[in-house]
């Protein structure tokens, strides 16, 4: 939006919001500009003296950015401009290119919060909770409760079930159909970092803080503003940062590492584990506070061997869309395929059977998926549902203990290397050379 | 001296040709447009900015780095420009290996961008930082950065950076040998990368699940989901990256024992990135079909890859699989 004081420079608006992709329209002084949705600029060449007013009189009627633009090169200008409630200013024609720069940032910030909307509306439109699969009775229940905590924004929720049972599914579902829609949904992995990251990484640190902090940071906490963040593998929390999430739900508010003030934070935390956390709390490894202040709204997903029914229409339902995925036509399952779906253990659920459905597809050539397609003789991805391959090659025998063992420790070399009784440096060594670590495999 | 303009333009139609040919994807153009008027150009930040820019993308590091390091103490009041600038010095050092440096100035970047509210660039900044992290083997600090990224993206609603990142992500996670992990973060790129769409991407992360499939053991899925990826990266002109599908598609055959098809794929996967002079891809490929020839007792055939793979390894600068390399002939059994 332009206010043009003066008839000075009326040449180069037109070629300027072009460039930048925006629709000029002239505003006179007494219009109130609609929305935030715009770039102001006030024109004023040759009647500078004019631009402080005018500035001080538009800002009071809105908050968009706003750039004064006079043609004298004089600080006293400037300075009285950016007084009254410009965000810059700018002489023309030394400071064009500037101008420009400024608009094109301007148009890009615009631009900006236009694409988070259509994204989230996307987002939604993926995640909607109608859209999670299933008629069994445990999920349905699992579900129903969810669905009662969706309006209120502020209570947090806790979601258990095994590994693959859709818990960041149903966080999603959860932060998309509520109404923080539009804000951030940030998601952590809990288990993927060491204490002293996570820390830094959920919470934030100060410039100075520790050797690497060059600068300020603020953490994921922050940047969930107004959103969700989701804490998965909440039961790998070192119990020094249970005491600070702990702090961050009673009060929330955070304090940065090596920072002195609290920041308030508007967040809604959803945190999902397949550890049994009462079991946890007995143990001492997890705070009883903690637990009890994230224990709000528990929801339990049921693993998919106690859904049974729900097996085959989820399966037709991935084969459907990986049909679509890989521009394949969708195969039928045999009746064999289908007993043998609903017969296996699936302790990785929906996530394995997700994986099974799709490998089926990439190979199928018939048109036809028979049991026999469903199987993969895969020693690594066996050692992750718990149960190492044998009879196999020695290698591949440790190279899916080592996998197993990462797995299990959230990718915590020191600990798998301590679950498996052998040095961390033996275990890089394994890694590195496909379970031989040279003869005599020393851990020494 | 006097302080030079920053936002003066030296010749009122350059910077819009440059700027024109820049948004067309023609950076060797801007180049030599630019590189005709560097004198001139000098102080109008902007305009030697994007000229840095179009060093950098063109693979002439060394000289964006010099260029860059002469503009930048010069730009003091056009902040996009310093912040694009400060990105760009970085990216230089990254593509010249000097990768303490390149941490330096994506922090500087970093702080700029947080400074002035530039969303994009502070998702940038520390996707690059998390690229330094991983290439320096701090796999858990990549992630740590690649998380905040991931969290930028998220609240800027950028579908393609998040999608870049997820597969940034999961290549740390495969490094790290998380496999369900990597396989997770590809799946995610895949969904967000199709939506864009961004075929490219798409292939990229399905290639990088097939990869995941290989260390899985699972050599069947990985060969024919690499098989799939060739084709795409075919059918989008992407020679270097179909030649990189082809390979692993090679090491999958070898795998299952079917040595004629191996031999079939990794000869073509040579074949090509030699073509097209991408040094590391035809690095991999030759051990790739080393590693074919020691399998079936060709072990003449075996030294001669392994070694021109390992000469390939060392001009590039990538110690890691050089030293791996030079095990792996060492242990090769004397005929």
């Amino acid at each position: 939006m332009l206010l043009p004081l003066s008839d000075s420079f009326l040449e180069i608006w037109h070629s300027m919001a072009n460039e930048c992709g925006l629709v000029l329209e002239s505003v006179a002084a007494e219009d109130t500009p609609h929305g935030r949705r715009a770039l102001l600029v006030i024109a004023a060449g040759g009647v500078e003296d004019r631009l402080a007013a005018a500035t001080r009189a538009l800002r009071e009627r809105t908050d968009a950015p706003l750039a004064a633009v006079g043609a004298l090169p004089d600080h006293r200008v400037a300075a009285a401009v950016v007084r009254a409630g410009a965000n810059d200013y700018f002489a023309l024609p030394d400071d064009l290119e500037l101008l420009k720069s400024w608009v094109r940032d301007g148009a890009e910030r615009l631009r900006l919060r236009d694409q988070g909307r259509r994204f989230a509306e996307g987002e939604a439109r993926k995640y909607r909770f109608e859209g999670i699969l299933g008629s069994s009775p445990a999920l349905e229940a699992a579900l129903a409760r969810a669905s009662r905590v969706i309006p209120y924004p502020a209570v947090t929720v806790l979601i258990t079930g095994e590994t693959g049972t859709g818990k960041e599914l149903l966080a999603r579902a959860i932060h998309y159909d509520g109404p923080r829609a539009t804000g951030p949904f940030v998601d952590v992995n809990c288990a993927a970092l060491p204490e002293h990251l996570l820390e830094s990484e959920l919470f934030g640190h100060e410039k100075g803080a520790f050797t690497d902090a060059r600068a300020a940071k603020p953490g994921l906490f922050e940047m969930a503003n107004e959103g969700t963040i989701f804490l998965d593998e909440i039961g790998h929390l070192d119990p020094s940062l249970q005491g600070k999430l702990l702090r961050a739900l009673q009060e929330r508010t955070i304090r940065r590492v090596g920072g002195t003030r609290s920041l308030p934070v508007d967040v809604r935390v959803i945190a999902a584990t397949h550890v049994d956390l009462e079991a946890a709390v007995r143990a001492g490894t997890f705070r009883e506070d903690l637990f009890y202040r994230l224990n709000v709204m528990p929801l339990a997903l049921p693993p998919l061997r106690e859904r049974g029914p729900d097996i085959i229409p989820i399966a037709r339902h991935l084969l459907a869309r990986f049909a679509a995925d890989y521009d394949k036509p969708v195969p039928v399952l045999t009746a064999r395929a289908e007993r043998q779906l609903v017969g296996r253990e699936w302790p990785g659920n929906i996530r394995e059977l997700r994986n099974v459905v799709e490998r089926a597809m990439i190979l199928c050539e018939t048109g036809t998926i028979d049991a026999a397609d469903l199987e993969a003789d895969v020693p690594a991805r066996r050692a992750t549902r718990g149960s190492l391959p044998f009879p196999a090659r020695l290698a591949d025998i440790v190279t899916a203990a080592v996998v197993l063992s990462l797995e299990a420790t959230g990718g915590n070399k020191s600990e798998a290397a301590r679950r498996l009784g052998i040095t961390r440096p033996r275990l890089q060594r394994l890694l590195d050379h496909q379970g031989e670590d040279g003869e005599g495999g020393s851990d020494e | 001296m006097s302080k030079p303009r920053e936002g003066g333009a030296p010749a009122p139609s350059l910077p819009s040709r440059a700027r024109a040919l820049a948004d067309a994807g023609a950076w060797a153009d801007v180049s030599a447009l630019l590189g005709r008027h560097r004198e001139s150009i000098r102080p109008h930040a902007p305009t030697a900015t994007l000229y840095a820019e179009s060093l950098v993308r063109t693979g002439r590091a060394s000289e964006a780095r010099t260029w860059l390091e002469s503009i930048v103490p010069a730009i003091t009041r056009d902040r996009s420009s310093l912040r694009r600038a400060t990105v760009l010095t970085g990216a230089a050092y990254f593509e010249l290996g000097d990768l303490a440096s390149a941490r330096r100035w994506f922090h500087d970047t970093l702080e700029l961008a947080r400074e002035d509210g530039d969303e994009p660039l502070v998702a940038r900044a520390m996707n690059n930082l998390g690229a330094v992290e991983n290439v320096q083997g701090r796999r858990a600090e990549a992630i740590a950065n690649y998380q905040l990224a991931a969290a930028a993206h998220q609240r800027m609603g950028s579908a393609r950076g998040l999608a870049e990142c997820y597969h940034n992500m999961a290549i740390t996670f495969r490094d790290l040998s998380q496999l369900d992990n990597a396989d997770e973060l590809e799946q995610r790129c895949v969904e967000f990368a199709r939506d864009l769409p961004d075929p490219r991407l798409v292939a990229l992360a399905r290639l990088g699940r097939a990869e995941i499939a290989l260390r899985r053991g699972d050599a069947a899925l990985a060969e024919a989901s690499a098989r799939r990826v060739a084709r795409d990266f075919a059918n989008g002109g992407d020679p270097v990256r179909e030649a990189d599908a082809l390979r692993l598609a090679g090491v999958a055959c070898t795998t299952l024992g079917r040595f004629d098809d191996a031999r079939q794929l990794l000869d073509e996967a040579v074949d090509r990135t030699r073509q097209h002079g991408a040094l590391l891809n035809q690095a991999e490929s030759l051990r790739a079909r080393a590693e074919l020839s020691a399998a079936v007792g060709r072990l003449d055939d075996a030294r001669t890859d392994a070694a021109s793979a390992l000469r390939l390894f060392e001009e590039l600068r990538a110690i890691d699989d050089a030293a791996k390399l030079t095990r792996w002939i060492e242990g090769l059994p004397v005929e």
